[in-house]
């Protein structure tokens, strides 16, 4: 090659240095396919789903659940699937449990209103007011799960249309955290599982479970570990493990194939990368064409 | 002299108070600082309107202007008119308040919750990316990097635990005590770090306000 | 008649044998109720004398099922009257008597304070024994944080030696930071090509010290750019951070002795929603294609975004965050991140200013303290000494 010239690119190198929008319709193509037709992967249920499945068992029928579900949009897709099973899970048997749901983000209450009416309301008849209640928003973090410890109506005079809770049946007799059988809750970060168990589980000594998105989970090992979380449900997968225990297959199983394909395919791509540039560097230094 | 001297003063007052306050629980401090907090709120609340105001300046001089794609400019500007108009008007206008059925919640439901969930969504799409970018075998390190994230990308989804025995556990253990190792010792700097500048801040070393 | 007595008198005798042989009914009365035992009130500690600990101890037959509400009773003389000042349904051996605002209770160091915890189950009342006399007292100093205030002030007057030392002609050495180093290099690139810079100072709040330090790294940006009148675009994703960018920009332009270049659209809000604000500068980042991006503030989930959406544009990219769960994303699409303290020590680099290089100095002393802390306390934990552990508790 004459000097100043640089050896025209091998198909290798093309095929290293290829179009990223290849990489996107993979991507796309594994994450689509999976969900119009489901492959039905076998889910294995993880001890920390497990145990957030027999704590819930464990409740008495008729008890008072509370269900702060502290997550906004831009999280529904790990979060609200795990939403809908636990509330599946909640009304499925005739249990009578009384759900009391709220949120510490504003975006919040509106989802889990969704939530209820889908699954509570649509499909098993629930009432408002009478088998579950959406305090709705309170800003305050941890202010207002302290506040809760002295008393909910206090903290939440209305429920999140205006109501007065006081003229709900469902919040008779409901004052504080010892009418509570479990807190059930769901977050996407910050106020959240964490601050619940410092602020109620260390304090008034409440049985909890938790479920958070996958990249904030490893941070609450430790309150699972120590006991102070019953149970722990891990993002899409723990969302999945959990619609396999209680037989109600959702959005996060026909997800979990697609979840499952797309990092095989993210793998392969990371596989395929590498070998793309042993080979190119080895054909550099031997001087070789392929 | 003036222009340095009070800002700096103003910012030393502060910041020493609320300092002060987390070790001495008198009263009259903590409610100073209580007050304080409270004014924060409000003056964030005006704010708002600030930003509002920026962004139609901004929009607006580029639809003067017939810059480049200005008409997306119009867009953005009648999309916050119309959301935060409705979001103004009284409950008691048949088209007004946040109940369900209000056009207020129709837009949230079907405008804002699915725009932000496929932004997002996009991070999957350029997380495939990064990787086969990123995960290339360039050195040890590199390769260390490499190998962790196959493991702990397999061992995140049930099809992991089928295609490789034993990789939710290894996973675990990556996630509870390897990383968090790196991590706890890069927070500890970062706090360090922080203390620092918030020091250099009260005490006037370093002025990210007011002018020279 | 003989016989019309003895029956007489057997029915005479019957009837107190029958009052006695009657089957005894079930009891169906509430069980005794005994009130709470040892009642100890004392000033609650680090506090500013408006508050009240009281602790007592339940009999220990008690059923505890029985009680359905513990009442708090006070009074300012030993005597009385008492005056209920609160009840709840919770079993507990402790209760602070605190102000409330919305009831107006106070609870003032100018009185002394006498107690009684009485226990309902529904139908009586046990009250214990009047308490001792109490007042608060206000703690000048919270003793529970003695040990942060002696770090504070060991770090402090570290800052203030390596600060003077410096001052003094002392060489105080940074290593190279290649993302700093680069910032004048990537600005020179930008101008080169007749592109901008973009600067994205986070997208916390103004209260964040993230955000406020990074206004002082764009001040200087602003600076560089002002002397290669390379333009300069600001996307900010909080409101109440528009004004502090605004001045920051203006006042970097004067200090370049160039405020003509300045023009309030320099400075772009987008929305203080998270991924509103992420979409708006990756149009941003697609249409206007900067040479140069730099991100450096507090980052969350849209650090991808932005990092890619650069690097599809063929930007150079410098990041920088004190946020450890973005690092991961920033090193993986950037062409420099700064790791965590790299990123507050960008002023002192920089400008090599003796007051910025001693708290640098100073902040390195006290991670080899923290390594020696976590190293001595690893070790008596190990052998089951907890005292090390339980003196650095808050």
């Amino acid at each position: 090659m004459p000097n100043g010239m640089n050896a025209p690119e091998t198909t290798l190198e093309k095929i290293e240095r290829m179009d990223r929008r290849i990489v996107f319709l993979a991507i796309a193509i594994t994450i689509i396919l999976p969900l119009i037709w489901p492959l039905g992967l076998p889910i294995e249920v993880s001890p920390q789903v497990d145990d957030f499945h027999e704590a819930i068992e464990s409740i008495p029928d008729g008890s008072v659940v509370l269900f702060p579900n502290d997550y906004d949009p831009a999280s529904k897709a790990e979060l609200y699937p795990m939403t809908v099973a636990i509330l599946h899970h909640f009304f499925k048997e005739d249990r009578n449990l009384k759900i009391i749901g709220l949120g510490l983000f504003p975006a919040g209450p509106p989802l889990l209103q969704k939530a209820f009416e889908e699954v509570a309301v649509e499909q098993y008849g629930a009432e408002y007011g009478k088998d579950f209640v959406n305090l709705g928003y309170k800003e305050g973090r941890e202010i207002v799960m302290a506040s809760m410890g002295e008393s909910i109506p206090k903290t939440f005079p209305t429920d999140f249309f205006g109501t007065p809770i006081d003229s709900l049946p469902i919040m008779l007799g409901i004052k504080n955290y010892t009418d509570i059988a479990i807190l059930v809750n769901v977050s996407a970060g910050y106020p959240g599982t964490k601050e619940w168990v410092q602020q109620v589980v260390s304090v008034f000594d409440v049985l909890m479970v938790s479920g958070t998105t996958g990249v904030s989970a490893p941070e609450y090992y430790p309150y699972y570990n120590s006991g102070q979380l019953a149970g722990m449900l891990e993002g899409l997968k723990g969302a999945a493990e959990y619609e396999t225990l209680i037989e109600k297959q959702g959005i996060a199983t026909s997800g979990m194939d697609a979840q499952s394909l797309g990092h095989l395919v993210i793998i392969l791509f990371i596989i395929v990368g590498n070998v793309l540039f042993i080979l190119n560097r080895r054909n550099k230094t031997k001087g070789g064409r392929f | 002299m003036a222009r340095r001297s009070i800002p700096t003063a103003i910012a030393f007052f502060f910041g020493a108070m609320m300092v002060v306050n987390y070790f001495v629980p008198w009263g009259w401090f903590s409610d100073r600082a209580n007050q304080v907090q409270e004014w924060g709120l409000i003056v964030v609340a005006f704010a708002y309107i600030l930003g509002a105001l920026n962004v139609m300046r901004v929009h607006g001089h580029k639809i003067q202007r017939k810059d480049e794609d200005w008409r997306f400019s119009i867009v953005t500007i009648i999309t916050m008119v119309v959301m935060l108009g409705f979001g103004l008007m009284p409950e008691q206008w048949a088209i007004g308040g946040m109940e369900r059925g209000s056009p207020f919640l129709w837009m949230f439901d079907n405008m804002y919750v699915p725009m932000m969930a496929t932004m997002y969504s996009l991070l999957a799409f350029f997380i495939a990316s990064a990787a086969f970018r990123a995960f290339k075998v360039r050195s040890l390190e590199a390769t260390l990097l490499a190998v962790t994230a196959v493991i702990v990308m397999i061992g995140a989804v049930p099809l992991g635990g089928i295609l490789l025995p034993g990789s939710m556990e290894l996973r675990t253990w990556i996630m509870e005590t390897l990383q968090n190792v790196g991590k706890r010792g890069i927070m500890i700097g970062v706090a360090l770090g922080a203390i620092s500048t918030s020091l250099k801040i009260i005490l006037g070393i370093e002025r990210p306000y007011g002018r020279d | 008649m003989k016989w019309a007595n003895f029956i007489y008198l057997f029915l005479l005798c019957c009837i107190p044998v029958m009052g006695f042989a009657q089957i005894v009914p079930e009891d169906k009365s509430v069980p005794e109720l005994r009130t709470v035992q040892n009642l100890q009130v004392a000033d609650a500690p680090n506090d500013a004398g408006d508050a009240v600990n009281l602790f007592w101890d339940f009999p220990k037959d008690i059923d505890k099922s029985q009680i359905t509400e513990i009442r708090i009773y006070r009074s300012t003389d030993v005597s009385g009257p008492f005056r209920q000042i609160d009840a709840f349904p919770l079993v507990t051996d402790s209760y602070t008597d605190e102000p409330d605002e919305e009831t107006g209770h106070i609870v003032s160091t100018e009185e002394t304070y006498y107690y009684k915890v009485a226990l309902y189950n529904g139908s009586e009342e046990m009250i214990s024994q009047v308490s001792e006399a109490v007042s608060p007292e206000i703690s000048f100093f919270n003793w529970g944080r003695l040990n942060v205030f002696i770090i504070l002030g060991i770090y402090f007057a570290l800052i203030l030696y390596f600060i003077r030392s410096s001052r003094k002609g002392k060489e105080i050495y940074i290593r190279t930071l290649p993302g700093l180093e680069a910032l004048e290099e990537s600005v020179g690139r930008a101008t080169e090509m007749g592109k901008p810079v973009l600067y994205m100072p986070g997208i916390d709040e103004a209260n964040n010290i993230q955000t406020l330090y990074s206004m002082v790294i764009l001040r200087y940006v602003t600076q560089l750019v002002a002397e290669y009148e390379t333009p300069l675009i600001v996307t900010v994703g909080k409101a109440f951070v528009v004004p502090l960018a605004e001045e920051t920009v203006r006042q970097g332009y004067m200090d370049a002795g160039r405020p003509d270049l300045y023009n309030q659209d320099i400075v772009r809000y987008y929305s203080d929603e998270q991924f509103a604000a992420a979409a708006g500068v990756s149009g941003v980042i697609l249409r206007e294609k900067p040479a140069t991006n730099i991100y450096l503030g507090s980052f969350y989930a849209e650090s991808l975004i932005l990092a890619e959406t650069g690097f599809l544009t063929g930007s150079i990219q410098i990041a920088g965050t004190g946020n450890i769960h973005q690092l991961p994303f920033f090193v993986v699409a950037c062409d420099y991140t700064l790791i965590g303290e790299e990123f507050y020590a960008a002023s002192a680099y920089l400008s090599k200013d003796p007051k910025l290089l001693g708290p640098l100095k100073a902040a390195d002393w006290m991670k080899i303290l923290a390594i020696g802390f976590i190293g001595v306390g690893a070790i008596l934990e190990t052998f089951g000494i907890d005292l090390f552990t339980r003196l650095l508790q808050i």
